[in-house]
């Protein structure tokens, strides 16, 4: 197939998608607005495969390791195997996605690994707090009193016994790192508005064309 | 030893040690709780406060977007949204663009313990509250941003609720025409996608926005607040447990506060220790000099 | 507590102790737990998009006779063509779509939320009292300091490279406040989760509460 085709139409469907989508904000035409209404729908729909892409690759890859029987991986690559396909399975029993089994696989094998693991930070963030939030510069020095005076502030027994420390920790948050995060939101403001422009005019075509 | 023995001794402590000191210092309090009394922070009185001022049977737009992990930093304060919602006497939409699980993660975990039934039959007596009149579920719209735009330009490209009852066939869903017709989104947030709710839904039709977040954004979203784009904030277990206090219905946040206690002075005691071992060595390698 | 659940409650028990012995060592129990994890999180994001996909877009085609959705359909499987490297360019126009309609979306208003509303909140006096302006100050400083920061492409010479270290240095300084509060608050939302868990190991299993 041509590079007309696979390259140029894609990165013009971008750019009339995109502007068209922008002005529609702009400019209040009726034609405009039932077109936009139209393709944020059909975004929606393809989305959809987007999330299906995902399972269909895991199941292609880890299948291939099971074949194989792969040193050391091929039975995590069973199990997942085996979770892709139970949980397909009773997604599409009827009443497609109500049905028990679903739910009790949610419930039984998805959440309590899920909700241990990300818990787990816990345990190596508090570890962090004495191997390496120290003070050694003045940088370093800003982050540790900042964090320091957060953990007290959101630590009943602490507040109780000094109210201060919700003063100090209110006032930490509202101000210097309210400044800080307002200074990345100001630059990824202009950031997207920026790499938008790069992408309308075909300077930034990476997610189309895979670097050609 | 000495002293500074002893304190580079514990700077440089295997990890499983205070690993097991975090376990024992969570599950003391929880089995035994202490009780103590829960400060009330602004962000959550002022959601709490703009909750109250709304009038009765105004139209509330949950952002269902909720996971698995996010039990206890999102679903206790979504519970005890709802419950006030309920007493308030308003109504409310609920609708997922981002994370088609939380149809399954929040039906028994968060609507049955708020008391609002996942089955459309239900609801009648039992709860107080009759669906398709009082509540509805629109399910999973899949497209993030693309699909809070597809809503807010044309509510029934949803056709259908989670149940399959058409639009056209729920009370509810005709009081519904563009964003305007709620009087408050609140948005769970538990993958920082409350700038794409507030492009999409606040600076064209003006919604105001209650945010129920990680407490990893907590501190990232106050300038949100500042501003006026949050009429409020409630992020992991602390703002639940003070919401659950403000609503007069202690549930498990409030029971767990103790465990936030003692772990955080941990953290606390454990970055003096660091650092003063730290500044110790720092002096002594210098005197070696 | 029916069977299903019964059994369910034992299965999770062991899960969350499996994922709890990485703690001490990594082992295999951990790993095949975490596997397990891995597929049934990739299906459930595929099971409820496809069944969306069923009742936004089949269902109105095949019961109402709605052929427009025949054009996002195949969009869509065109989507598809991804799983094989060789032939994975027909991807590229539900992707181009999915971008256009993106960058559209979030361009036409993130000023207006990110930045225009920002600097309106960054230079309002907070309270007229000498905290309240000390405050404003620091709002305002830290504000231009954090911008300063990120901006890698201008390389001042002379006098000015001076006072721009300075400003940059300043608004390392802050962004450093704004990481340390974003760490205090993260311990406190993973502690919320492992709390979560200890309770449902603790009150909902062996009934100690």
């Amino acid at each position: 197939m041509s590079a007309f085709m696979k390259r140029d139409v894609p990165l013009l469907i971008v750019t009339v998608v995109g502007v068209t989508v922008m002005a529609e904000y702009f400019f209040a035409i009726k034609q405009l607005a039932d077109g936009v209404k139209t393709l944020t729908e059909w975004v929606s729909i393809i989305f959809g495969f987007t999330l299906a892409l995902g399972a269909i690759n895991m199941v292609i890859i880890n299948s291939r390791y099971v074949i194989r029987r792969a040193k050391e991986r091929w039975f995590d690559s069973l199990l997942i195997v085996v979770g892709v396909v139970a949980v397909t399975i009773a997604g599409f029993i009827p009443p497609f996605t109500r049905h028990w089994t679903l739910k009790w696989l949610y419930d039984y094998i998805y959440t309590p690994p899920a909700g241990t693991l990300y818990g787990m930070l816990t345990f190596y963030m508090i570890s962090a707090a004495y191997r390496a939030v120290k003070a050694r510069n003045l940088e370093s020095a800003a982050f540790t009193l900042s964090a320091f005076f957060l953990v007290m502030k959101n630590a009943p027994i602490a507040v109780s016994a000094w109210r201060g420390f919700t003063d100090i920790g209110i006032w930490i948050s509202d101000v210097p790192a309210a400044a800080g995060w307002r200074a990345f939101y100001i630059g990824a403001a202009i950031g997207t508005v920026a790499l938008t422009m790069r992408t309308f005019l075909w300077r930034e075509r990476g997610a189309i064309t895979g670097g050609e | 030893m000495s002293s500074q023995d002893w304190l580079t001794r514990i700077s440089k402590l295997d990890a499983r040690v205070v690993f097991t000191l975090i376990f024992i210092l969570m599950i003391i309090p929880l089995v035994s709780p202490m009780g103590l009394p829960i400060p009330i922070s602004k962000e959550v009185q002022s959601a709490f406060n703009f909750v109250e001022s709304l009038p009765k049977g105004s139209i509330v737009y949950f952002g269902n977007e909720y996971n698995a992990p996010a039990w206890m930093e999102l679903g206790p304060s979504y519970v005890a949204v709802l419950k006030h919602l309920k007493t308030r006497g308003l109504r409310f939409v609920f609708l997922t663009s981002f994370y088609g699980e939380a149809l399954t993660a929040t039906d028994g975990m968060i609507k049955v313990r708020a008391g609002v039934s996942t089955n459309p039959k239900l609801g009648v007596e039992e709860l107080g509250l009759v669906y398709g009149k009082d509540f509805v579920d629109l399910g999973y719209l899949p497209g993030g941003e693309s699909a809070l735009a597809a809503f807010a330009a044309n509510p029934k490209v949803v056709k259908t609720d989670r149940y399959g009852n058409a639009w056209d066939s729920i009370p509810l869903c005709q009081d519904i025409k563009t964003p305007k017709d709620f009087a408050l989104c609140v948005q769970l947030d538990p993958g920082a996608h409350l700038p794409e709710y507030l492009r999409q839904f606040q600076e064209t039709y003006g919604l105001p926005f209650i945010t129920i977040t990680y407490g990893v954004t907590k501190s990232a979203y106050i300038p949100y607040i500042i501003s006026g784009q949050l009429k409020g904030m409630m992020a992991a277990i602390d703002s639940a447990a003070q919401y659950e206090q403000l609503i007069k219905k202690p549930a498990e946040a409030s029971a767990g506060m103790d465990a936030v206690s003692t772990s955080h002075m941990l953290a606390a005691a454990l970055m003096i220790i660091g650092n003063v071992a730290f500044f110790v060595e720092k002096q002594r390698g210098k005197g070696k000099h | 507590m029916s069977l299903p659940d019964t059994i369910g409650m034992w299965i999770a028990v062991f899960g969350t102790l499996a994922c709890w012995s990485f703690l001490y060592k990594d082992n295999r129990v951990f790993h095949a737990v975490e596997s397990l994890f891995i597929g049934t999180a990739a299906a459930y994001q595929m099971v409820y998009a496809l069944d969306a996909v069923r009742t936004i877009a089949i269902d109105p085609l095949v019961l109402k006779g709605q052929i427009v959705y025949v054009i996002p359909l195949v969009l869509g499987f065109l989507y598809l063509a991804r799983v094989h490297p060789k032939f994975s360019w027909p991807s590229r126009y539900p992707i181009a779509l999915l971008i256009g309609v993106g960058f559209g979306l979030a361009t036409r208003t993130v000023l207006q939320v990110n930045l225009l509303r920002q600097i309106a909140s960054a230079v309002t006096i907070i309270s007229s009292d000498p905290m309240g302006l000390f405050s404003t100050l620091v709002t305002v400083a830290g504000t231009l300091g954090g911008v300063a920061y990120f901006l890698f492409t201008y390389q001042p010479k002379g006098g000015q490279e001076r006072i721009f270290r300075t400003v940059t240095r300043f608004g390392r300084i802050i962004l450093m406040v704004a990481f340390g509060a974003m760490y205090g608050n993260t311990i406190l939302g993973r502690a919320s989760l492992l709390i979560g868990r200890l309770q449902f190991i603790l009150w909902d299993f062996l009934h100690l509460r």
